[in-house]
C-alpha cells in the first residue's frame, strides 16, 4: 500500500514537472500577435512587404488554435498570402509561438482560427 | 445572441443527448455484459467515482497534450473493448479500435485547417464517444447501479458544474483545452462557422438515467426519462444563454452547466416515479425478462476450437458461442 502510494506520488510529481517544463518563452517582436482563449488580442495588424508575423498563444489564457488564411473559420485561397500549413492549418497549442513566412505581396489579407470561427479573424494589411 | 446559432446548438445537443441513451437502452435490452466480480454497486462505489470525476478536470488542465492524448486513448480503448466485445472477436475488435483511435488522431493532425476536416474529426469522435458511453453505462447499470444513485450523482455534479462554471471558470478552460485535441471527450458537430458539442460526462449521465429508469420502473420510467433528458438536459440548457448572461463569455464562447439544469429535475422525476411503485433491482428486472422468454446476447470467453475428428464429443463447444 505504502509502495503504491509512493509510486503514485512520484508519478504525480513527474507529471507536474513535465507540465511546468513546457516552453513558455516567446519571441516578441514588433509584428507579434498574441492569442487568448478564443480571440486575437488585436483586430488588425499592418506590416511592410517582406516582413513576418509571429503568433504567440498565451501560456496562461491561451488554448489550441488552428490558423489558416481566411475569414470566420473558413479557409480561403488568397493569392500572395504565405503558406499556413495547407489542409492541416498551423496548429498552436498553449504557450506555442509561430512565425509566418514573409508576406511578399501588398494588400489586405485575413487570418482566422478554425477552432474559434465566430470570434477569431485578424486583418493583415501589407504595405 | 444569434438565434440560428441557438437553433443549431439545440439540434446538435438534442441529438447527442437522446441518441446515446436510446442506443444504450437497446444494448441493455439485447446484451448481458460479463461483469467483474466486484459485487453490486453501492454508495461507496458512487462516492469513489465522484471523487475521481471531480478531480480529473484539474489533472487534464495541467497535463501536456501528448500525455492527455495517451490517457484518453487508453480510457477509450478499454471502453470500446467493453462495448464491442459481445459482437466482435478480438481478432477484429482490436484492429477496429485502433482504426477509430488512430484515425481520430491522424485527422486531428492533418485536416483541421478545413471545415470538412472538422466534420470528419467529429464523425470519428462521435462514434468513439457513443460506443464508449453505451459500454460504460451498461457496465454500471448491469452492475446494479440504481436510478436513485444516478439522480443524486447528477444532482451533485450539477452543483459542481455551476460552481466551476460561474465562480471558478474551470469548465470553460477545460472546454478550451479539449476543443480540437485528439479524442475530444464530447459529441458534437460543426457547420460553417457554427459549432456545438456536449461533454461525455453529461451524455453518460443521460444514458445511465434512461437505462436505470427503464430497469427500475419499466415503460413509464423510460417515457419519463426521455422527456426529462430532452427538456431539461438538452433544450433548456441550449436556450439558457438567452437569459443567463454569465454563461456567455463576453460573446467569446459558451459553456453551459447542463447538469445544473438537469440534476434537480432528475431527482424530481425519480421521486415522482417512486410514488407509482418501488424501484426494481437488476435481478428483479432480469427475472421479469426471463419470465417473458427474452433471451439477450451473453458475453462469454471464447473457447479454443477442438478438432472434431480428435474429440467428436467436444466439437459443439468449438462453435465459439459458449453458454
Amino acid at each position: 500500500m505504502k509502495k503504491a502510494f509512493l509510486l503514485l506520488a512520484s508519478l504525480a510529481l513527474c507529471l507536474l514537472v513535465i507540465a511546468c517544463a513546457q516552453d513558455n518563452s516567446a519571441v516578441r517582436g514588433p509584428n507579434t500577435v498574441r492569442m487568448l482563449g478564443a480571440s486575437f488580442a488585436v483586430a488588425s495588424i499592418t506590416i511592410h512587404k517582406g516582413e513576418t508575423i509571429t503568433f504567440v498563444d498565451d501560456s496562461n489564457e491561451g488554448s489550441l488554435h488552428i490558423l489558416v488564411i481566411g475569414k470566420d473559420g473558413q479557409p480561403i485561397s488568397e493569392k500572395g498570402a504565405p503558406d499556413f500549413g495547407g489542409l492541416a492549418g498551423e496548429r498552436l497549442d498553449v504557450g506555442d509561438s509561430w512565425t509566418t513566412p514573409p508576406w511578399n505581396t501588398a494588400g489586405t489579407f485575413y487570418v482566422t482560427c478554425t477552432a474559434h470561427p465566430t470570434t477569431m479573424t485578424l486583418t493583415v494589411i501589407v504595405i | 445572441m444569434d438565434m440560428s446559432l441557438i437553433a443549431f446548438q439545440t439540434v446538435v445537443v438534442l441529438i447527442a443527448a437522446l441518441l446515446a441513451p436510446l442506443l444504450s437502452l437497446l444494448y441493455f435490452r439485447r446484451v448481458r455484459l460479463e461483469r467483474p466480480a466486484l459485487g453490486v454497486f453501492n454508495t461507496r462505489d458512487i462516492a469513489l467515482i465522484l471523487v475521481f470525476i471531480l478531480s480529473l478536470p484539474f489533472l487534464y488542465l495541467i497535463l501536456p497534450s501528448w500525455v492527455l492524448t495517451g490517457m484518453l486513448a487508453l480510457t477509450f480503448s478499454t471502453a470500446l473493448y467493453i462495448a464491442l466485445r459481445p459482437f466482435l472477436r478480438p481478432l477484429y475488435l482490436w484492429p477496429l479500435v485502433a482504426i477509430l483511435l488512430v484515425g481520430d488522431i491522424v485527422v486531428t493532425r492533418t485536416l483541421m485547417g478545413t471545415t470538412q476536416g472538422w466534420q470528419i474529426y467529429w464523425v470519428f469522435n462521435n462514434v468513439i464517444v457513443l460506443c464508449a458511453v453505451v459500454g460504460i453505462s451498461n457496465l454500471y447499470a448491469q452492475g446494479g447501479m440504481r436510478m436513485r444513485q444516478v439522480v443524486w450523482f447528477s444532482f451533485i455534479l450539477g452543483a459542481y458544474d455551476i460552481f466551476f462554471d460561474l465562480v471558478i471558470p474551470v469548465s470553460a478552460h477545460l472546454a478550451d483545452r479539449f476543443h480540437g485535441q485528439p479524442l475530444d471527450a464530447a459529441m458534437g458537430w460543426i457547420s460553417g462557422s457554427y459549432s456545438a458539442n456536449l461533454g461525455i460526462g453529461d451524455i453518460l449521465i443521460f444514458a445511465l438515467f434512461t437505462i436505470s429508469a427503464y430497469k427500475g420502473f419499466g415503460r413509464k420510467g423510460l417515457f419519463a426519462a426521455i422527456l426529462t433528458v430532452g427538456l431539461f438536459g438538452a433544450i433548456m440548457p441550449s436556450f439558457s444563454p438567452l437569459v443567463i448572461l454569465p454563461l456567455v463569455r463576453g460573446g467569446v464562447g459558451i459553456t453551459i452547466p447542463a447538469q445544473t439544469f438537469f440534476g434537480p429535475f432528475a431527482v424530481l422525476t425519480y421521486y415522482l416515479l417512486r410514488r407509482t411503485g418501488p424501484e426494481r433491482s437488476m435481478a428483479q428486472w432480469t427475472s421479469a425478462e426471463v419470465a417473458e422468454g427474452y433471451e439477450p446476447i451473453r458475453v462469454t470467453r471464447r473457447r479454443r476450437a477442438v478438432a472434431p475428428v480428435a474429440a467428436p464429443s467436444l466439437a459443439e463447444a468449438g462453435s465459439g458461442q459458449g453458454d
